[in-house]
C-alpha cells in the first residue's frame, strides 16, 4: 500500500508541526468568530455636527429626531456656519446638518425650508444611506406635521395613506449572521484547503524529498492521490469544526439537510485541491506558490457574493463570478441552510460545480504530471 | 614547554528533552593542530561543534574557545572561529564573487582586506574561473572549496569543519586536506568532525565518539598501538563493538 | 551605516534582483485587483426583483404596480397567482420580495383612511432584504405624502450638499482603499519568509556563527524591500488614477512620504511573522492570515468602522490599513495634509518600529528554540 504510506507520511507532518495546526484550526476558527459580527449593511453610529441657527423649540424637535433615530450620534454642536468644513476635514464628523434661521416660522407660515445636509461623501455608500436616514426622519416629521394639521382641520375623511405590512420569511429577524456565517465556512475551507495543496508539493521540491519520491517505485497518480487525500480529509474536519463553532456561537440556523451540504462539499474540494496542484506545479518556489493562491483567493473573494453582492457589479463583472466555482458553493449552503432548499432547487449549481472539480482536476494532473518529466 | 589550548571542554552535556546528545565529555585541542571527531551519524558531534560555535547552549559543563567562554562570550568567540558545515550553506542564486563578498562583509571586512582576503584564498584555491558564474551552476567539488574560502576570508583562529566532505568524490576529498593540511600550517587550528575512516587517519589527534561519550581520545598512531590494530577503521569498530557488549 | 546591514542588505537586493518572477507578481498582482475590485465593487442602487400578486384587479391596484415600477427602484419579475406559489418563488430565487395586493384594495382606498397592503421579503440575505424594506417603505410614505400633497402645503425640502465624492462614485472610495489592503498584504508576505527560506536552505547557519547581531540581520533583511515596496505602491496609485480617475487633490509629496511610513510598517509585520518560525509555508501562511481578511473588513476599507459593535472598533486599533486608509483616503479625495494626517502616521512608525524591535528581541543568534 504505497498510497496509504504517503498519506500516513502527509498526516504525521501535519500533525507534528504545532504551528501547523494552529494554521489551520485556531486562526481560521478566530476569525470565523470574530468576522462574523462584522459584515453588516447597517451604518451606525454616524458622527454629526448640527449647526442649529434657529434655536427655537421646533428645531430642537428636529434635532431629538435625529438623535434619537440610532443611527447618528451627535457630538458636536457649532454656532458659526463656515467652521463646518473643518469638521469634515479633520474627519472628526462624516454628517453636519444646518438648520436654517426662521425655520419655525416658516413651517408654521406653510412656507418651504431648506435643511442644508454636508456629507462626507467619500464613503459612497455609507453616504447614501445616511442621507437616507436624515430623509426618512425628515418624512416621518412631515407626516406627523401632516397628522397635527389633519387633527385641526376638518379634513379628516379626505386624507388616504397606504401602508405596507412587512413579513419577512426565511430570516425572520433579519440576522446577518446567518447569511454571512454560512459564508465565512465556504471561504476558510476554499482559503485552507488550497493552500496547503499549493504548498505542499512546492515545499517538497525546494527541500528535496520530492526527489527522493520519485525515484521511489511509486506511480506518479499514486503519488498524487497519495498527497491529495490528506488534504480532502483536512478540508472535512476544517468545515466540520468551523460549522460546530458557527452553530455553537453564531446559531446558525440549519434548515436543509447537512448531508447535500457534504455532498456538494466534497464536490467542490476537487475544484480547490485541483487548484492547489495546478499552482504548485507551475511555481517554482513556495513563495511564488503563494503569490499566485493569493491572487485567486482574491478573485474567489471578490466575485463569489461573499462579502460583495454580485448583482450590484456592472455586467462584465457578473459574467466573470459565474466561472467562479466559490460563488456557487457560497450560495448552495446559504440556500441550504437557511431555506432548506433541497438538490431539486440546486441541480444547476451540483452540475456547475461537478463540471469545474473534474475540468480543473484533469488540468491539474496533467500539469503535474508533465512537471514530474 | 606548557601547550596552549584553543579549545578546553569540561564535563559538557546537553540534552534535547529525554535525550541526551552529549554526555560528559571533556578534551583540549592544543593551538594549531588539527583535530578530529570520529564517529557515526548521531554520536553528537554536531551537537558538540555547535556548542562550541555558540549555536547551541550546553545544558552543564564548562567550555572555552579560544579563552572565552561559551556561555557568556558567544560574541567573541563568533569573532574568532570559522565554520562550514556539509551543507555547503552558500546562496546558490548569488554568483561566486557575490557569496565572498557577503560573507567577508557580515565580518566586518572593508573592500580592501576582502580583496586581498580573497586574493590570498586564491593562492590555494582559483576560483577565478568561477568568479562571475551562479553558485548553482558549480560542481560540488568546486562548492566545497568555495565555502570553506567563504569560512576562512576573516582568518579565523580557530576553524571548525562539520563533515566538510559528505556527498565529495575521493579526489575533491583529497585536494580538500590539502587545503585543510596548508591552514594548519599556516597556525590555524583545525577542528573537524567525520565519519570517514581514511580521514581520520589525516589527524594529529583524533577522539572516538559513540552515543554522546567519547570512547577513546589520542593520535591516530598511539589508538592504532593501544589496540593493537592496523587501521582505524579496525580500531573503531572493536570499540564500538566493546561499548554495545 | 553599519558596514554588517549594509551587507546583509545588498545580498537581499540581489536575491530580488535574481527572482524576476516574483518579481513579475509583486508588480503585476496589484494591477489585477486594482482592476478587478475597482470595477466589480459599487454601491450603485439596484432595482428590487418584485413579485406582484395582485388579488384585487382593479384600475386602482394596476396604477399601484405602475407607481412601483415607475419610481426606478423596482422591477417586476414575475407575476403571482396564489400565496402558495411565493415560497418555491423564493426557493428558486426569483424574486426578493411579493407585493399582495389584498382584494377589496380598491374599496378599502374609498373609503378607509388606512389601506394596508402586504409584502413579503425574503430575508435570507438580512443585507439586501434591510434595502429592500426601507425602499418599499418609503416608497408608500412618499406615495401618503404625495396623496395628500393639497392639505400639506409646507414641504421640508433636504438640501444635500456632498463633499470630496459629490457623484458618490464607488470606485474613488473603493480604490485608494485597496492601495492599502494590497500593499499590507504583499509587504507582509515579502518579509514575511526572508528568515525562514536561509533556515530552510541551512545558510543562517552560517550567519549565526559569525559575529552578526540580530538587530543587523533583521535591519539588512527589511530595509531593502522598503524601496521595492515604495515602488510598487507608487506604480499602483499612479494606475489607479489613471484607469478610475480617482481625484488627486492634495500633496503627492507627502503621500509618498506617508506611503513610505506605512510599507515600512506593513514589512515590519512581515519580519514580525519571520523572526521565529521555522518554516516559508508557516511564515506565509501566517502572513495571508493575519493580513488577508483583517485589511478587508476590519480597516475600515468597505465596512464603516464606527459602525461595528465596540470590541472589534478597539481590535481595529491594531490593522494597519486602517491607518493608512485615513491617509491615502484624506490626501487623494479631500486634499488635507499632515495638519490633520500626522496622528495615523505617527501611529503607524510606532507600530512598525516597535514590531521591529519586538523582533530583534526575538530573533535569536543562535539554534534554541
Amino acid at each position: 500500500m504505497r498510497i496509504a504510506a504517503i498519506i500516513r507520511k502527509e498526516f504525521l507532518q501535519v500533525r507534528r508541526d504545532r504551528s501547523m495546526m494552529a494554521i489551520l484550526f485556531v486562526v481560521p476558527i478566530v476569525q470565523l468568530l470574530i468576522l462574523g459580527y462584522i459584515i453588516s449593511a447597517e451604518v451606525k453610529n454616524i458622527q454629526t455636527v448640527i449647526c442649529d441657527l434657529d434655536q427655537t423649540p421646533v428645531s430642537r424637535q428636529v434635532i431629538e429626531r435625529i438623535r434619537n433615530s440610532g443611527y447618528f450620534n451627535v457630538r458636536y454642536f457649532e454656532r458659526e456656519e463656515n467652521r463646518l468644513a473643518d469638521y469634515l476635514d479633520s474627519g472628526r464628523t462624516t454628517v453636519a446638518v444646518v438648520l436654517p434661521r426662521d425655520f419655525a416660522k416658516h413651517l408654521t407660515n406653510n412656507q418651504p425650508v431648506d435643511i442644508q445636509v454636508l456629507m462626507d461623501g467619500q464613503d459612497s455608500n455609507t453616504s447614501s444611506i445616511a442621507l437616507g436616514y436624515i430623509a426618512g426622519i425628515l418624512e416621518s416629521f412631515m407626516t406627523d406635521q401632516l397628522g397635527a394639521q389633519l387633527a385641526a382641520s376638518a379634513a379628516g375623511p379626505h386624507v388616504h395613506l397606504i401602508t405596507p405590512s412587512i413579513r419577512v420569511w426565511f430570516n425572520e429577524n433579519l440576522r446577518n449572521s446567518d447569511y454571512m456565517v454560512p459564508g465565512i465556512v465556504v471561504f476558510l475551507l476554499t482559503l485552507v484547503t488550497s493552500l496547503v495543496s499549493a504548498m505542499g508539493l512546492v515545499r517538497e521540491r525546494e527541500i528535496g524529498t520530492l526527489d527522493q519520491l520519485l525515484v521511489a517505485p511509486v506511480k506518479k497518480h499514486q503519488l498524487l492521490i497519495g498527497k491529495i487525500i490528506p488534504f480532502a480529509v483536512l478540508g472535512f474536519i476544517e468545515v466540520s469544526v468551523a460549522l460546530l463553532f458557527a452553530k455553537l456561537f453564531y446559531q446558525i440556523p440549519i434548515v436543509g439537510s447537512l448531508g447535500l451540504f457534504f455532498l456538494f462539499t466534497a464536490v467542490y474540494l476537487f475544484t480547490t485541491l485541483g487548484i492547489g496542484l495546478a499552482v504548485s506545479a507551475s511555481a517554482r518556489t513556495q513563495q511564488q506558490a503563494m503569490y499566485l493562491t493569493l491572487f485567486l483567493l482574491m478573485f474567489f473573494l471578490l466575485m463569489s457574493g461573499f462579502l460583495f453582492p454580485i448583482e450590484n457589479m456592472p455586467v462584465a463583472m457578473r459574467y466573470l463570478s459565474k466561472i467562479n466555482p466559490m460563488s456557487y458553493l457560497i450560495l448552495v449552503v446559504r440556500e441550504i441552510f437557511i431555506k432548506g432548499a433541497t438538490l431539486h432547487h440546486l441541480y444547476t449549481q451540483g452540475v456547475v460545480l461537478l463540471g469545474s472539480g473534474m475540468l480543473i482536476f484533469t488540468f491539474a494532473t496533467l500539469r503535474f504530471q508533465s512537471r514530474m518529466k | 614547554m606548557q601547550p596552549t589550548y584553543s579549545v578546553e571542554v569540561q564535563d559538557i552535556t546537553r540534552r534535547f528533552g529525554q535525550f541526551v546528545a552529549v554526555d560528559h565529555i571533556s578534551f583540549q585541542v592544543e593551538d594549531g593542530e588539527i583535530f578530529g571527531f570520529l564517529g557515526a551519524n548521531g554520536a553528537g558531534k554536531t551537537t558538540t561543534i555547535r556548542m562550541l560555535c555558540g549555536l547551541l547552549l550546553p545544558t552543564s559543563g564548562q567550555a572555552r574557545v579560544e579563552g572565552f567562554d561559551i556561555y557568556t562570550q558567544t560574541h567573541e568567540i563568533k569573532q574568532v572561529i570559522g565554520y562550514m558545515s556539509q551543507k555547503f550553506s552558500l546562496y546558490d542564486d548569488l554568483t561566486v564573487a557575490e557569496n565572498l563578498a557577503f560573507y567577508g562583509g557580515i565580518y566586518g571586512l572593508g573592500r580592501a582586506e576582502l580583496d586581498k582576503a580573497v586574493q590570498n584564498a586564491m593562492s590555494t584555491i582559483d576560483l577565478s574561473p568561477y568568479m562571475n558564474k551562479l553558485t548553482r551552476d558549480m560542481p560540488v567539488g568546486w562548492k566545497q572549496r568555495l565555502a570553506l574560502t567563504c569560512a576562512i576570508l576573516h582568518k579565523p583562529r580557530i576553524l571548525f569543519l562539520d563533515e566538510p566532505t559528505g556527498g565529495v568524490d575521493p579526489i575533491s576529498r583529497r585536494e580538500f586536506w590539502n587545503l585543510i593540511y596548508d591552514l594548519a600550517d599556516g597556525g590555524t587550528t583545525v577542528f573537524v568532525t567525520t565519519h570517514y575512516m581514511d580521514e581520520a587517519e589525516y589527524c594529529n589527534r583524533l577522539s572516538i565518539m559513540h552515543n554522546g561519550r567519547i570512547i577513546a581520545l589520542g593520535s591516530p598512531q598511539a589508538l592504532k598501538n593501544e589496540y593493537q590494530k592496523n587501521t582505524i577503521e579496525d580500531v573503531f569498530i572493536h570499540l564500538v563493538k566493546k561499548q554495545i557488549e | 551605516m553599519n558596514s554588517r546591514i549594509w551587507t546583509i542588505l545588498r545580498k537581499e537586493t540581489i536575491h530580488i534582483r535574481r527572482d524576476p518572477r516574483s518579481l513579475v507578481i509583486v508588480f503585476l498582482m496589484p494591477i489585477m485587483m486594482i482592476l478587478l475590485y475597482g470595477y466589480a465593487i459599487t454601491f450603485d442602487i439596484k432595482e428590487i426583483r418584485l413579485g406582484i400578486l395582485d388579488q384585487d384587479r382593479t384600475p386602482a391596484s394596476h396604477e399601484l404596480v405602475h407607481d412601483l415600477t415607475s419610481s426606478n427602484y423596482f422591477i417586476v419579475s414575475g407575476y403571482l397567482q396564489a400565496r402558495d406559489e411565493i415560497a418555491e418563488a423564493f426557493l428558486k430565487r426569483r424574486m426578493l420580495a411579493v407585493l399582495v395586493i389584498p382584494p377589496g384594495f380598491s374599496a378599502d382606498m374609498g373609503t378607509k383612511a388606512v389601506t394596508e397592503v402586504q409584502v413579503l421579503v425574503d430575508g435570507s440575505n438580512a443585507n439586501t432584504a434591510t434595502v429592500a424594506l426601507n425602499y418599499i417603505k418609503s416608497f408608500f410614505v412618499a406615495r401618503s405624502l404625495q396623496m395628500n400633497a393639497e392639505i400639506l402645503r409646507s414641504p421640508v425640502n433636504l438640501q444635500p450638499r456632498v463633499w470630496y465624492n459629490p457623484d458618490l462614485k464607488s470606485a474613488h472610495f473603493i480604490v485608494p482603499g485597496l492601495v492599502a489592503v494590497i500593499m499590507m498584504m504583499i509587504c507582509a508576505l515579502l518579509t514575511s519568509v526572508t528568515v525562514a527560506r536561509e533556515r530552510e536552505s541551512g545558510t543562517m547557519e552560517q550567519i549565526l556563527v559569525s559575529p552578526v547581531r540580530s538587530i543587523e540581520i533583521i535591519i539588512g533583511k527589511t530595509l531593502p524591500y522598503v524601496l521595492l515596496a515604495l515602488v510598487d505602491a507608487i506604480v499602483v496609485v499612479v494606475f489607479a488614477q489613471m484607469v478610475f480617475g480617482v481625484p488627486f487633490r492634495g500633496d503627492p509629496l507627502w503621500l509618498l512620504g506617508f506611503s513610505l511610513i506605512y510599507v515600512y510598517a506593513c514589512l515590519c509585520f512581515g519580519i514580525f511573522i519571520s523572526a521565529r518560525v521555522a518554516t516559508q509555508q508557516i511564515a506565509m501562511m501566517s502572513a495571508m492570515l493575519a493580513t488577508m481578511l483583517p485589511s478587508i473588513l476590519l480597516s475600515g476599507f468597505i465596512f464603516p468602522i464606527l459602525s461595528m459593535p465596540k470590541i472589534l472598533q478597539l481590535l481595529s486599533y491594531i490593522v494597519p490599513a486602517r491607518y493608512y486608509l485615513v491617509i491615502i483616503r484624506g490626501i487623494m479625495l479631500k486634499g488635507i495634509g499632515p495638519v490633520h494626517l500626522w496622528m495615523p502616521a505617527l501611529f503607524l512608525a510606532v507600530f512598525g518600529t516597535l514590531l521591529l524591535m519586538i523582533s530583534i528581541r526575538r530573533f535569536k543568534t543562535n539554534l534554541e528554540g
